[in-house]
């Protein structure tokens, strides 16, 4: 079994994917569920500073580190 | 009449689809929230009567920001005959979870497949029929800003008769049985379907829950199921149900897409990346600022324009011909002035909206639908997060920032993108406070222009006030700042088509807001010149120009910038023109009309969406911290000595 991490702590330019999201503030959650970070979606990471900017999909998000640090991959 | 709503997430071409099917032109632009009200278009197809309604983008039913709620509000209120709902085919996964929401809310949905060839290009291939056998809805392929498929839309629209069989979707047994147990209760009309109810107060939506505590008798009976439901799960029932319901979109993806991994990274990927890498975004952008705006609308608009309109055509012709028939034909003195004198409608409103005002304008706009339509303006959001969270905002107020330097008072109303109050009240008095609009900024950087070290003092003084008082309101103010979100486009070949027609509608809004704003302003002015009242009001400013170290003929253009701050800045090009003004002068009056109160319009706006005795308070304050800024600096300037 693959170690789970948050994906702040992962490089630029990986490939991970999503295992699960912190339990948060309702607010959080729902955003990331608005831009489709649900379990099992893969991500590749673009960017890191000065916002996180993930590939998911066909899509680009730019993230917060506050939202950022609930989603939790797995490489 | 038939009602079609156009709904779905942002920035998918509701926009677009709406213009073609109305003939009526709304803002589109490549970001999301650009369309932030509601806008309804009549037309006929087949000789048959429809409404169509174009809404603000959603990301899901409960909302997030206040134009989701609109969307939101419109729909449960309006009993649409169709609903539109519009997607971007390369994000269906994500998509499919509003129509399939739509279909349980018991509207008649028709699914549009918009952008089908960015799909095509990231190898997405669809079986839309299968799709449409699945769903039970129709289902329509286009390329909206090729006018692909539109015509489809059309003969769906006139042909669609609901009733046909719906995809239903079922959640898990517990929660399909709390459903069932919830509806039973509700006896209300909520302009939803009772299954809906039921799954909007099992995620607590707040709309519905403050509707439905008034209107239900069983309520806490209802709260009480809620409750049980989500005891169940440790999370929200909102990301529950996304979560099974992202299980039930995967299958039905699965046998409609065909996803031909293409893995291109083209020139649009290379470009995007080298704007959102702070190491080439902010030369990128400190490029953009020079040559976008400092070159093109500075020199080019407000120099090169308004100079040439000024000297070739308003001096030598139309000034003179207006003069030989007012004189000529006009008996009467008082109109004579009333048209021609110092604050006649003609001389005043005519020569500064037309020469002045028009040029600079019309240059801003164009140049900023170009970056509006490249999808620029998000990658700056996510590249100045991290300063606007020092002041209590983040990256989603970029964009209303961006857009008042166009016109404060579009910006007022987009504010509405932010997601809590106090985001929208802090960017709503900071966008009064600190960013001077298109006309105000052309004249100002046309006028200071002429000495580098101005501008440069100019530009540094305006975004300290801009960082102090907004770090200061930002921790005065109660309520938490939020999270950034926001969604990135794909960089897009602005299309001149839309560049130009969104320029020159803009261009014609500004101009129907400030005709009569322009005719009452020299009017009262006019009425105030002939009894006097004038000469006594820019008599007791005297004490007031004076501390500022400014002449008293300033007092002037601080009038007319009561009524709209553009005309103040135009007053100070003709001060400037007749040398009535020193280098120290013209900077610190720059300063102070920078920061003076906002045109009425957008007052009026500011009134509507932050209510009066917000806008009040706003109003005095801008009022002290104009003079206040315009003071500290006129002291400061003697002190640096400094050769302007
Ligand atoms: N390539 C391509 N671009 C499209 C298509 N349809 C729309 N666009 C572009 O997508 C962007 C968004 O279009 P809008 O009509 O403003 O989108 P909207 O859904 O009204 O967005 P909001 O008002 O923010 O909710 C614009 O830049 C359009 O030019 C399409 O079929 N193909
Ligand atoms: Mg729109």
């Amino acid at each position: 079994m693959a170690h789970l991490i948050p994906i702040v702590r992962c490089k630029k330019n990986t490939m991970v994917h999503v295992v699960r999201l912190l339990l948060t503030s309702g607010d959080h959650l729902r955003k990331l569920t608005a831009l489709g970070v649900l379990p099992g979606v893969k991500i590749e990471i673009l960017q890191t500073y000065p916002a996180y900017v993930l590939k998911i999909g066909y899509t680009q998000i730019a993230l917060d580190y506050e939202i950022a640090k609930n989603i939790i991959v797995a490489p | 009449m038939a009602k079609v709503v156009l709904v779905g997430s942002p920035n998918v071409g509701k926009s677009v689809i709406f213009n073609y099917l109305t003939g009526k032109y709304v803002a589109v632009s490549n970001y999301p929230g650009t369309t932030v009200d509601i806008s309804r278009g009549y037309s006929k197809i087949n000789g048959k009567a429809y409404e169509f309604i174009d809404t603000p983008g959603m990301y899901s039913l409960i909302p997030i920001t206040e134009e989701e709620r609109v969307s939101r509000m419109l729909l449960c209120q309006e009993k649409p005959d169709i609903v539109l709902h519009v997607i971007d085919a390369k994000n269906i996964r994500r998509m499919l979870h509003l129509t399939l929401q739509l279909i349980d809310m018991g509207f008649p949905v028709v699914l549009v497949v918009n952008l089908i060839d960015e799909a095509k290009k990231n190898g997405i291939f669809f079986k839309l029929e299968c799709l449409s056998d699945i769903l039970g809805i129709p289902v329509i392929a286009t390329i909206a800003t090729k006018g692909l498929g539109l015509g489809k839309i059309k003969e769906e629209v006139q042909q669609y008769s609901p009733g046909k069989i719906r995809f239903s979707l079922l959640y898990s047994p517990n929660i399909e049985q709390a459903i069932h147990s919830i509806s039973a209760k509700i006896k209300g009309e909520y302009g939803l379907s009772r299954r809906m109810t039921a799954l909007l107060l099992i995620q607590g939506d707040k709309i519905l829950y403050a509707l439905a505590n008034h209107k239900e008798r069983a309520f806490p009976e209802v709260l009480a199921e809620v409750n049980k439901l989500n005891s169940y799960y440790q999370y929200d029932m909102e990301y529950i149900l996304a979560v099974e319901r992202q299980r039930a979109i995967d299958r039905i993806c699965d046998s409609v897409l065909e996803e031909r991994k293409i893995y291109s990274r083209g020139v649009g990927e290379t470009l995007s990346r080298l704007t959102r890498e702070p190491v080439t975004g902010i030369p990128i952008l400190c490029l953009v600022i020079f040559f976008g705006i400092y070159q093109f609308v500075g020199k080019f608009g407000a120099g090169f324009l308004v100079e040439y309109l000024d000297l070739n055509l308003f001096v030598p012709y139309i000034n003179p011909l207006m003069e030989y028939y007012v004189y000529q034909y006009i008996p009467w003195d008082w109109l004579q002035s009333l048209i021609m004198g110092k604050y006649g409608f003609f001389t005043l409103g005519f020569r500064y909206a037309f020469i002045i005002i028009l040029p600079i304008v019309s240059t801003f706009f164009f140049m900023f639908a170009i970056l509006e339509d490249s999808g620029y303006l998000p990658r700056l959001a996510m590249l100045m997060d991290f300063i606007f969270k020092k002041i209590g905002l983040n990256g989603r107020a970029v964009i209303p920032f961006a857009l008042g330097l166009g016109c404060g008072t579009m910006a007022v109303m987009v504010t509405r993108t932010l997601e809590t109050r106090r985001e929208r009240t802090l960017a709503t008095f900071l966008l009064s406070l600190t960013i001077p609009c298109s006309a105000q900024l052309g004249v100002i950087l046309a006028l200071l222009s002429d000495s580098f070290l101005s501008l440069t003092i100019w530009g540094c003084y305006i975004l300290l006030i801009f960082g102090i008082v907004g770090r200061l309101s930002g921790s005065l103010l109660p309520g938490n700042s939020s999270s950034f979100y926001m969604e990135i486009p794909p960089l897009r070949l602005p299309m001149l088509s839309n560049v130009l027609h969104k320029a020159f509608i803009r261009m014609w809004w500004y101009f129907i807001e400030i005709l009569p704003i322009f005719i009452i302003t020299s009017i009262v002015l006019w009425i105030g010149d002939r009894t006097g009242v004038l000469t006594y009001i820019i008599y007791s400013m005297q004490p007031v120009m004076s501390s500022l170290s400014l002449p008293i003929e300033t007092a002037q253009p601080f009038l007319l910038g009561f009524f709209r701050r553009d005309y103040g800045a135009a007053g100070l090009y003709e001060m400037v023109t007749s040398h009535s003004l020193s280098k120290e002068q013209l900077l610190i009056a720059s300063v102070t009309l920078t920061l003076f109160v906002p045109c009425i319009a957008q007052v009026a706006v500011m009134i509507k969406e932050r209510g009066v005795f917000i806008s009040i308070i706003m109003l005095c304050s801008i009022i002290f911290l104009a003079f206040m800024g315009g003071l500290l600096l006129s002291k400061i300037l003697p002190i640096l000595n400094l050769y302007l």
